[in-house]
């Protein structure tokens, strides 16, 4: 058996080789960057990696054209009537702080996720920042050194009392006048069966990158949630070294999750299963938890690119076996490719 | 005008050191050549528009990592996934007759929750902290998926002996 030590060494020793040209691509790449003023020049026609990089520029440029943010700024592939489910003017309490005011600017909940857009203005003399953005308000801070560095951020405190957080992501923006707007995706680990999300979030500002001056204040609010489409499948499917007892998917135009319970045969008891999901369009799913839960697991998985509607049907299947569990919603019919099945 | 070019020298200089690296892990997430050096290129453009982000130089790598595994997602986002998916790069290195699959191979054939933190912690000697800062996550989380990606590429490998 392999020790730590020895895959370490395998590692530096077996490195992936580096395509031929590489450098030497990467060091045109370099030059025409940094040479005069910064958009690199078209020297090769049809070069794949310069025209790549004027089409990034240029993206670039269209995002500091269009100064204002919205959720759907955000999104990478919005269904039709997501855009709907935002809620916009939302009443809130607290955010406000000698060093930065935020005010959450749109928002969305579905039960399962939060997302909010959320203005972040700092005072005089300062610009809001990520510790690790990809962006900066360049016209601020470059050659500028008046203008000062102050770190912001929220975190989610609960939602109804409680929550607990399986994973998010965050993306700032900057808007003509140095406003900040930072979108927040935020999965929870149980859904929220609730109407009504009253959200608490922890709003936090520090200058200069020192923790020890950080102000910190709470925000509130309100927002309804968003109507889904469920559907379930009791069937308990024989997948030869594990067993499917239940699986409910849930739709909304901005998601679309599959739960799905199992109990593991003996041979993968302890194993995590590397369950994929598949949908009509070939998507696969990402899982975002797996607890146990009583003799197996339930596990929580979304796909990245919501459909438009939920999916007549869903392969499921697991990486290393053959076999394949077959959901069918438009017959309610549930069969294992290569098993026996029943219902 | 000096204030840019010095700032453009500690660019190229980060980047000259760290694009191998970055191309790995670009590698072990796309498991195809063409697009982790697109991945490359494109980390590279945004890394450069965005260097003012940068406050502290010696913190430029899991800064660069951030990035790549960014322009990463986003090529993965645009791309139809068939099953079972094969890693391209694996199948380079079985056409090019090579009998033993080189270890890279296995940990790209890995999911991505473990292959990038094994790539990142073993293949780039990247501490907890540097790839907790890249990835966004606890140094536990990257503690405990380096443990079960190593479980988990220790049996993938036993079973191919065995075979």
């Amino acid at each position: 058996m392999m020790t730590e030590r020895e895959l370490k060494m395998r590692m530096h020793a077996e490195r992936a080789p580096l395509p031929e040209g590489f450098q030497t691509r990467h060091d045109r790449l370099l030059r025409d960057l940094t040479a005069k003023q910064r958009a690199p020049r078209m020297r090769m026609k049809g070069a794949v990696i310069f025209a790549l990089a004027l089409v990034m520029l240029a993206a670039c440029g269209a995002a500091v054209a269009a100064r204002y943010y919205g959720m759907t700024a955000f999104w990478y592939d919005p269904q039709p009537g997501a855009q709907e489910l935002i809620e916009s003017g939302i009443s809130q309490k607290g955010g406000v702080m000698e060093s930065a005011t935020f005010t959450v600017r749109e928002a969305v909940f579905d039960g399962s996720t939060l997302q909010v857009v959320m203005e972040i203005r700092v005072k005089e003399g300062y610009v809001p920042v990520d510790e690790f953005s990809d962006k900066v308000y360049e016209l601020y801070l470059e050659d500028d050194p008046q203008r000062r560095p102050m770190d912001v951020g929220i975190d989610l405190m609960d939602i109804n009392g409680g929550i607990s957080l399986s994973g998010g992501m965050s993306q700032p923006q900057y808007e003509d006048d140095g406003t900040m707007i930072l979108y927040q995706y935020m999965v929870m680990e149980e859904p929220v069966d609730a109407d009504v999300a009253h959200v608490k979030l922890s709003c936090r500002a520090w200058p200069d990158g020192d923790y020890t001056q950080m102000e910190s204040a709470s925000l509130t609010f309100d927002i309804p949630r968003v109507e889904s489409e469920t559907i379930r499948s009791d069937a308990v499917l024989d997948m030869q070294q594990f067993t499917i007892t239940a699986l409910e998917a849930v739709y909304t135009p901005l998601r679309l999750d599959v739960t799905l319970r199992y109990i593991p045969g003996e041979r993968l008891k302890h194993a995590d299963l590397l369950l994929f999901v598949l949908d009509g369009e070939r998507e696969e799913f990402s899982d975002l938890t797996r607890e146990p839960d009583g003799d197996g697991y339930v596990v929580h998985l979304r796909t990245e690119r919501c459909p438009d509607t939920l999916p007549d049907s869903l392969v499921i299947g697991v990486r290393g076996l053959d076999c394949r569990a077959v959901y069918n919603f438009a017959d309610g019919t549930a069969q294992v490719m290569n098993g026996e099945a029943e219902q | 005008m000096e204030a840019k070019r010095a700032k453009d020298e500690l660019f190229v200089e980060a980047l000259t050191a760290h694009r191998d690296a970055m191309y790995r892990v670009a590698l072990t997430m796309l498991r195809s050549p063409a697009d982790a050096e697109d991945a490359v290129s494109e980390a590279t453009l945004s890394a450069y528009t965005h260097m003012n982000a940068l406050r502290r130089w010696d913190a430029v790598r899991p800064w660069l990592m951030r990035i790549t595994v960014n322009a990463c997602h986003r090529t993965l986002r645009g791309r139809k996934r068939e099953i079972p998916v094969e890693s391209e790069a694996l199948n380079d290195v079985q056409e090019a007759g090579e009998t033993e699959t080189p270890i890279w191979a296995y940990v790209g054939a890995l999911p991505e929750k473990y292959s990038v933190v094994l790539q990142m912690f073993y293949g780039e000697d990247m501490s907890l902290e540097e790839i907790g800062r890249a990835l966004r996550l606890p140094k536990g989380t990257v503690s405990s998926r380096i443990s079960r990606g190593r479980q988990e590429l220790r049996k993938r490998m036993e079973r191919e002996a065995n075979e």
